[in-house]
């Protein structure tokens, strides 16, 4: 199999590096002044502390907040983590009962299993088949001792938005704290956490075609003291995450935010072309259903079932294909996406789904040949099946 | 996909690949060595002796599998198969209509499920798929 040929359409799971952003971290790893310890005192420290906190700078404007609203993590799944577990193991005396949505990223998943496992109420609400949770079904499952309401911005797995603003006005209604996994959103739509009645909002470089191993977490100053840190050691972070910052990933990730906020508009139109273009060869196929909602979902993911045909087997046809069959975080289960039950779909076709995503340098050559391998894979098994 | 199909043994890739005793339904030439006029009859159970037929179904996983036997003068003349399933089923499906070319239709059901993974190098978590091709074959004897 020659690499150079396998089309990449799994930017929902990682997003390319950009060449731009490696340029620049390769610089600041070679730099012998970018070295130091950002928590250091001396010039060496404080020249790796002006570059994290340029970076931060980027990422706050991405999001449109100030930069000591951007906390640093290893990822989102960090991020989220800390979100959670920070928030409601702090409240625990007013309160312990969390709402949150079967359809959400494991990051935020097993967090709240395993407060539930330690004593915490959670009440998982359902989404509709179009894989949106009804704002409604949220104000109704709030409670007196509710501390916090989790609901991502944009679903990992079909692509569909969420009404994240409804759920911010019913949470800053009743007073509770709005926790938004934002990973799919940032960089894409509107993400900004005071638009949106977000408390708390998590967000990952490698979905901005930066490094991995990097992400945020972004909260007001004032909502640090309503939180229990993670790790604790050298306080860094304003003492909500300690440990030494990793300078060239933070240099990555900010610039990273930069081109996002540069290029989202001129790539989200141009990403969104390409979905709708690829939507079209995958509707000739027989048995193909689009997972999700038809409109209301980002620019570049895509999930679709194939009925009838076996989704390992269809995965063993398109070994030139770089795709996800649910996400990348759950690969390991095979009885299909929990996402795709959730909206309904049966064991076997849930199992029989693929993700595609596209990204900023996906190509209308990439969706043809994409397309060519589908139909042809889709023909063969087709041909087989009793 | 999941870590463990992601590593098909050689014998599973290669028979997933290029089936030989598999039917296409949609007509033309016939992925292998079977011909036009080897076309199982899908009215086969009705046809008198020459055939026989099985088919099994697991819901959960959406594993469909069939089996067509051709029988001359009480031996297996020709086998086919038509599957939906994981490319260890359909791999297996394929191996077994090898094994029983020429065998006597009253010998039964070649060795069982366990002896058929190994024999494909397939992981033992796909049992419950060699459960649902056996179920299949079973009803052909």
């Amino acid at each position: 199999m020659n690499f150079s040929d396998c089309i990449y359409l799994d930017n929902a799971a990682s997003a390319p590096l950009d060449p731009r952003v490696a340029a620049r971290m390769a610089e600041s790893l070679a730099d012998p002044l970018l070295q130091g310890n950002p928590s250091s005192q001396h010039a060496h420290g404080q020249r790796a502390r002006a570059a994290v906190e340029a970076a931060r700078a980027s990422c706050a404007r991405l999001v449109g907040v100030p930069p000591t609203h951007v906390v640093f993590t290893s990822g989102a799944t960090e991020a989220n983590n800390l979100a959670i577990q920070g928030t409601v193991r702090a409240a625990a005396t007013r309160g312990r009962h969390v709402v949150s949505a079967r359809i959400e990223h494991k990051s935020v998943l097993d967090p709240l299993r395993q407060l539930q496992r330690e004593g915490c109420a959670v009440t998982w609400l359902e989404c509709d088949a179009d894989g949106i949770v009804p704002p409604e079904r949220l104000a109704a499952a709030l409670r007196p001792e509710t501390v916090l309401v989790s609901l991502m911005r944009v679903n990992n797995e079909t692509g569909v938005v969420q009404p994240t603003e409804a759920y911010g006005a019913i949470c800053r209604e009743r007073g509770v704290a709005l926790h938004v996994d934002a990973v799919q959103g940032v960089g894409k739509l509107d993400c900004n956490p005071q638009a949106l009645g977000a408390t708390l909002l998590s967000f990952s470089a490698h979905k901005l075609h930066g490094p991995k191993g990097i992400g945020a977490l972004v909260l007001a100053p004032a909502q640090r003291a309503s939180m229990q840190p993670l790790l604790q050691g050298g306080g860094q972070e304003w003492g909500l995450r300690s440990g030494t910052l990793a300078v060239h990933q933070i240099i990555g990730f900010g610039l990273a935010a930069e081109l996002a906020a540069a290029e989202a508009s001129a790539d989200g139109a141009r990403i969104s072309a390409l979905r709708e273009r690829l939507w079209r060869g995958l509707a000739e196929l027989p048995g193909v259903l689009l997972n999700g909602h038809p409109r209301e979902r980002a620019p570049g993911i895509l999930n679709v079932s194939f009925d009838g045909i076996d989704g390992e087997s269809l995965l063993a046809e398109l070994p030139m294909l770089a795709v996800s069959t649910g996400s990348a975080c759950d690969s390991a289960n095979a009885d299909g996406s929990y996402v795709l039950r959730a909206l309904g779909r049966s064991a076997a076709l849930a199992a029989s789904s693929l993700r595609l995503s596209l990204g900023r340098f996906s190509t209308a050559d990439d969706v043809d040949r994409a397309l060519a391998e589908l139909r042809r894979a889709v023909t063969r098994l087709h041909a087989l099946a009793p | 996909m999941s870590g463990e199909s992601a590593g098909w043994s050689e014998a599973i890739q290669r028979r997933f690949q290029s089936p030989t005793h598999a039917w296409s339904t949609t007509g033309g030439t016939p992925p292998g060595n079977a011909s036009p006029e080897d076309a199982p009859p899908e009215d086969a159970l009705t046809a008198g002796a020459e055939w026989r037929c099985g088919s099994a179904r697991q819901p959960d996983t959406g594993t469909v599998v069939s089996f067509r036997l051709q029988l001359r003068d009480g031996r297996i003349a020709a086998a086919f198969f038509r599957a939906r399933g994981c490319p260890c089923t359909i791999a297996l499906c394929d191996w077994l209509c090898e094994q029983l070319r020429g065998r006597p239709i009253a010998d039964g059901v070649p060795g069982d499920p366990e002896q058929w993974l190994r024999a494909l190098a397939a992981p033992p978590e796909r049992m419950g798929r060699a459960f649902v091709v056996e179920d299949a074959l079973r009803q052909c004897f």
